[in-house]
């Protein structure tokens, strides 16, 4: 899976993990911010991606992910220690 | 300075909303089944009383849900019933709003299953302690409502919402607030939990695939309770205020009166539960001899229920074999920490109605339990006076004393 596959999956786990109060578009440079997210709200996102990407979240190194593209690149990083 | 009851929600094994419950209670349904929430093929025992077709997503927002254990979502699901049944707490200050919450084993099912990832050595939820905390429920119901006074949480293991419900009768009676949403709620069907209580012998394992005739208080035979999940909750307030915006008075919470056994940390003691029912009555000033009907603690174990009879019998002495008892516990099972707040409905329903549920599975009573069990169908009775019984393990008693809205001046 190359990384705009994943960029793709990400984008639709998030559009429907995430309810909207108002419609925006969602795209790789999406902010968690701007979709209404709170930190804890994020921590419980990266926690159920982990599961559905196969991939561990370095908890101290949770706050540099801020966007939606930030989680597809952690995956892309990642994916290949988390499969081993 | 009377306290009544405005508003009631239930969420039961017996169905989502006053309507079916009472309905299905006064049939002598059995709302004990197969457990359907987990795979408890290799455990035992494999029944309890759950809540069918609980759609949390037709109460609640999707966000709130990811944010909330299932004894919230149960909670909250009952609140609004509750509130709605009140017509609404808009004439109410936010600060003088309270809301009092029982739950004996909190959000257990979060951290059952936060346990088991972190045991396989994977991270636990982010969410785990929020929804895992006993107060949870109370601080869902508090920022749905916009309950800005005191917002307390009761854990005395299975008379928890009793000693909610009596404590917010007395936090209206020092005037420290107008209204409370009161109750309690509890959602632990769960694999570990019941494996605990199995441990413990605590649980009915004979009855495996007869669900419906497990829970059978009073009855020869029986062999421990059956474990069950739901919530009840009321809305309480002054009554002068209630009359003002043209309330409807479903009854009033005339006692409350709470004891400890002080003796064992799970046998019951009959002493300290008649001492707890004996403290009701004086609280609310009501003679002993004009209670009509008693929702029983009942839980279907070999002990409690004769101890619960001795104790009826020590609290009322003559009088015990004029009154009726019932035990809604032989139509849903135990729902701990919400059992008081849905006996309580049943006997509010009960002084409303002027009828009482059944005591199903009772066709061959224990001899040593020899009270008026209203024994398989339900009967009618004008009830002016019912008491809620509920005694937790630590030897942690509650009993609440309701009247009919006008029955306190002729009593």
């Amino acid at each position: 899976m190359n990384y705009a596959d994943i960029e793709a999956n990400v984008i639709a786990f998030i559009k429907r993990r995430v309810p909207l109060d108002k419609p925006l578009e969602i795209t790789a440079t999406t902010g968690f911010q701007e979709m209404g997210l709170d930190s804890l709200d994020v921590a419980q996102l990266l926690f159920e991606a982990e599961d559905a990407f196969g991939v561990s979240f370095d908890l101290e190194k949770a706050s540099d992910i801020t966007c939606i593209g930030d989680i597809a690149g952690y995956i892309v990083r990642t994916r290949p220690r988390a499969t081993a | 300075m009377r306290v009544v009851v405005t508003g009631m929600g239930i969420v039961s094994p017996l169905g989502i909303g006053l309507e079916p419950f009472w309905r299905n209670a006064l049939a002598g349904a059995n709302g004990v089944r197969r457990i359907a929430s987990f795979d408890a093929s290799a455990q035992r025992p494999r029944i309890a009383g759950e809540v069918p077709d609980f759609d949390p997503g037709r109460y609640l927002p999707s966000k709130q849900l990811d944010q909330m254990d299932r004894f919230s979502q149960l909670a909250l699901t009952a609140a609004a019933e509750a509130v709605a049944s009140a017509g609404g707490l808009s004439g109410y200050q936010p600060q003088r709003l309270g809301v009092c919450i029982g739950t004996g084993m909190g959000g257990y099912g979060s951290f059952e299953a936060s346990a088991a990832r972190h045991f396989r050595g994977l991270v636990p939820a982010p969410l785990t302690v929020p929804r895992a905390m006993a107060n949870a429920a109370g601080a869902w119901i508090a920022s749905t409502y916009h309950c800005t006074g005191p917002n307390l949480t009761f854990s005395t293991a299975c008379s928890s919402s009793g000693h909610a419900i009596g404590s917010a009768l007395q936090l209206l009676r020092a005037g420290q607030v107008d209204a409370v949403i009161a109750g309690g709620a509890e959602a632990c069907v769960l694999p570990m939990t019941m494996a605990g209580f199995h441990a413990l012998r605590a649980l009915s394992t004979a009855h495996d695939d007869h669900p419906a005739g497990a829970s059978r208080p009073f009855a020869k035979g029986r062999d421990g309770f059956v474990m069950a999940e739901g919530a009840g909750l009321l809305v309480l307030e002054m009554a002068e205020r209630a009359a003002e915006r043209g309330a409807t008075i479903y009854a009033v919470l005339a006692g409350y009166g709470a004891s400890c056994d002080a003796s064992h940390i799970v046998a019951p003691d009959s002493a300290g539960q008649a001492a707890a029912m004996a403290a009701a009555a004086a609280d609310a000033a009501i003679a002993p001899r004009a209670i009509d009907y008693i929702n029983a603690h009942a839980t279907s174990t070999p002990l409690g229920d004769i101890v619960e009879t001795r104790a009826i019998k020590t609290f009322l002495g003559a009088h015990a074999g004029e009154v009726a008892v019932s035990a809604t516990k032989s139509l849903l099972g135990h729902t701990i920490g919400a059992a008081a707040a849905i006996g309580s409905i049943a006997a509010i329903m009960s002084l409303r109605h002027s009828v009482m549920h059944p005591t199903v599975n009772l066709e061959e009573p224990d001899p040593e339990c020899d009270l008026d069990y209203v024994a398989g169908t339900a009967r009618k009775r004008h009830i002016r006076v019912a008491l809620c019984n509920a005694f937790g393990f630590g030897g942690n008693n509650a009993c609440l004393l309701y009247t009919r809205p006008e029955a306190l001046e002729d009593i």
